[in-house]
């Protein structure tokens, strides 16, 4: 297939996913609309219940979405049925949190890895040789080394674990990956070994990843773009350095301020501490769902929200912010 | 300037094992150190290093019949909590020395509202109040947290990870401890709610002036929050300084100067970070010399050999043999 380094290898265009619950619907994802170049990392940040990882699955199709429409390569897959979704599935991948869970304890490494090969029958293509080199090329390339082959899960330590993770994801030599949270459960010595692993692997392979974390720091080293999520809705959507140096949203701008580092000279700065807690994404009311605990909200901001252009490439819900 | 202040906690060479039927698991290996009143020490560490089984040793809160001090001293306020008795540290514990643990999601009752458990740790320390003074106080301590007392009637599972943070923080202050162990107090918690909850210790520890330790894995969080730093691996203190000395100093411990390296920058985006290679030795089976040797860039035939002798200047300790050698040709 012809890849073309200007056309966007994922896009999502308005897309909600809503979940039933006995109380009303809950709006995890509300009209979200971006595009992904290949060989580029989206992060997505926002805390936990922003709707970050159930936008991640909701673009795998690893769950219906409402309304809205996901392309891939230009094409919506939303409609595509499950052969031709096998297919899509290949190019398209997904790497989870926990180490520890998402790994079958009774299955040896090698069978973990070779998994995906035969759940989207692409095994059938492969005589045992060339898979047993397919295996051993991708071990390698993940940083396994060879012995692991027959060892289980419980025998090895997370960032291990991680790594046979993205082993299971990288067999299918995908396009595009959603790392959601991959190195949070990961001490900082074997997040940074991830890291780097990932970012080799995407000069190498032009991989695209979208990329989602609650944590700032890591998504500023790994993205080239950064969508700050809150309570399902995109309030700010930026190039990296950009949205670092330039935060619009009030939100945006609080989540940067709390950051904790290293660097001791911050120690002493004017900190903004958000009041108050998420409300309920259930039958939220219209407008900004960030006005119930936002500093500048004024009546307005109950109205209705939606992304405006404030530089090239810079979107933000709000620029209320930025002072 | 610290010196001159009263010492609150002093540990001394102190060793603690796990014995389980396979193996002999030594978690803290020869551990000091010192802590004054009214100080706020950082314990970093990667997950193994030791942490919490030092938190646990202090309370005597180690599993029964598996966990183990086999040596060393740990002196509260000059007397030996090692050979203390089990009544004099249910007097101690939550009075004296508080702990607030990792998890609110698991520390607090599901089965009883807020309001009964602040309550039944008040009965605990306060028995002499009436009841209506007892009531008052539970008031009181929700509204220092930030909690409306207008709550207090519901449960756990009513509240966000934060706002059970602060429950757990309110009933570990009740007594005014001297002492607050923090294991991770903020790990589980989104950075607004970590700023809030930081935010809120600062606060309360400057109005109780209790000395604070806290154990994280995030540089961040003890640069944000800590005068003093101890960085722990394998069981033992590798270095230890103000927080200037560790962040802001040109000689670390290798082992620090990696930790830093792992940690993307805010500022400086064009670097590729460095990770330490390798892992943290089995705790069931110790390198002879420095724990560190293996994954090491600076290590060194001797350091295979024996452990360093602690470097020591101006508060500064770091536990490393090219500290040692740098000593000997300066002398």
């Amino acid at each position: 297939m012809p890849e073309d380094k200007n056309k966007p290898i994922i896009e999502a265009i308005n897309l909600c996913k809503y979940f039933k619950t006995p109380k009303g619907q809950l709006h995890a994802v509300e009209d979200v609309s971006f595009s992904l170049m290949p060989g580029k990392t989206l992060g997505v940040v926002g805390e936990s219940g922003c709707g970050k990882s159930t936008l991640g699955r909701t673009i795998l199709r690893l769950q219906p979405a409402t309304s809205g429409e996901v392309r891939y390569e230009g094409e919506n897959i939303l409609n595509y049925n499950r052969k031709q979704m096998n297919r899509i599935h290949q190019n398209m991948q997904m790497i989870f949190q926990d180490p520890y869970s998402s790994l079958d304890p009774r299955m040896s490494i090698r069978a973990l890895i070779t998994e995906p090969l035969e759940v989207l029958g692409t095994k059938k293509n492969m005589s045992a040789a060339e898979e047993k080199e397919k295996v051993s090329e991708i071990m390698d390339m993940c940083g396994l080394p060879k012995y692991y082959n027959n060892l289980y899960p419980h025998e090895l330590d997370g960032g291990m674990r991680q790594r046979v993770g993205l082993a299971r994801a990288m067999i299918l030599d995908p396009k595009f990956i959603v790392c959601d949270e991959p190195v949070s459960a990961l001490d900082v010595s074997i997040q940074a070994q991830i890291l780097n692993l990932l970012l080799d692997l995407q000069d190498r392979n032009g991989l695209s990843y979208m990329f989602i974390t609650h944590d700032l720091a890591v998504v500023k080293y790994i993205s080239d773009e950064i969508m700050v999520m809150y309570m399902g809705q995109v309030v700010e959507l930026a190039e990296s350095d950009e949205l670092f140096a330039h935060p619009m949203h009030p939100y945006t701008r609080a989540l940067l301020n709390s950051i904790p580092t290293i660097d001791l000279s911050r120690r002493n700065r004017e900190r903004i501490t958000i009041r108050g807690e998420v409300s309920s994404p259930i039958n939220p009311a219209p407008g900004c769902r960030f006005a119930p605990r936002c500093p500048y909200a004024t009546e307005a901001c109950r109205q209705n929200q939606c992304l405006k252009q404030v530089s090239p490439g810079h979107f933000a819900a709000c620029t209320e912010g930025f002072k | 300037m610290e010196n001159d202040k009263k010492v609150v906690l002093e540990i001394k060479d102190l060793h603690v094992q796990y014995n389980t039927d396979d193996a002999t698991v030594r978690a803290v290996n020869g551990l000091n150190l010192t802590l004054h009143e009214g100080e706020k020490l950082g314990l970093v560490g990667e997950t193994g290093a030791g942490k919490t089984t030092l938190a646990l040793s202090i309370l005597k809160l180690l599993p029964e019949k598996v966990g183990e001090i086999t040596k060393g001293s740990i002196t509260y306020k000059g007397e030996d909590l090692v050979t203390a008795s089990e009544g004099h540290m249910l007097k101690l514990r939550g009075h004296s020395i508080s702990m607030i643990f990792q998890d609110p999601m698991t520390s607090l009752n599901p089965t009883m509202s807020v309001g009964d458990q602040v309550l039944e740790v008040i009965n605990l320390h306060f028995p002499e109040l009436s009841s209506a003074e007892k009531t008052k106080k539970v008031d009181e301590m929700f509204n220092m947290v930030g909690i409306p007392a207008s709550r207090k009637g519901e449960f756990p599972h009513q509240f966000s990870g934060g706002m059970k943070q602060r429950i757990v923080i309110a009933m570990a202050l009740i007594a005014e401890p001297e002492l607050l162990l923090a294991d991770e107090p903020t790990t589980a918690l989104d950075v607004t709610i970590q700023a809030q909850i930081l935010e809120l210790m600062r606060k309360l520890k400057e109005e109780f002036n209790s000395a604070v330790v806290l154990i994280t894995h995030d540089l961040g969080v003890v640069a944000e929050f800590c005068d003093t730093v101890s960085v722990i691996y394998s069981g033992m203190v590798v270095e230890h300084g103000t927080v200037e000395q560790i962040f802001e100093g040109d000689g670390n411990h290798p082992y620090t100067k990696g930790l830093i390296h792992c940690i993307p920058s805010l500022t400086d985006t064009s670097k590729r970070l460095k990770p330490i290679p390798g892992r943290m030795p089995d705790p069931r089976n110790l390198p002879q010399g420095c724990c560190f040797a293996d994954r090491c860039p600076n290590c060194m035939e001797v350091c295979k050999q024996r452990l360093p002798e602690p470097y020591e200047k101006d508060g500064h300790m770091i536990l490393c043999h090219l500290y040692d050698e740098k000593e000997a040709k300066n002398a």
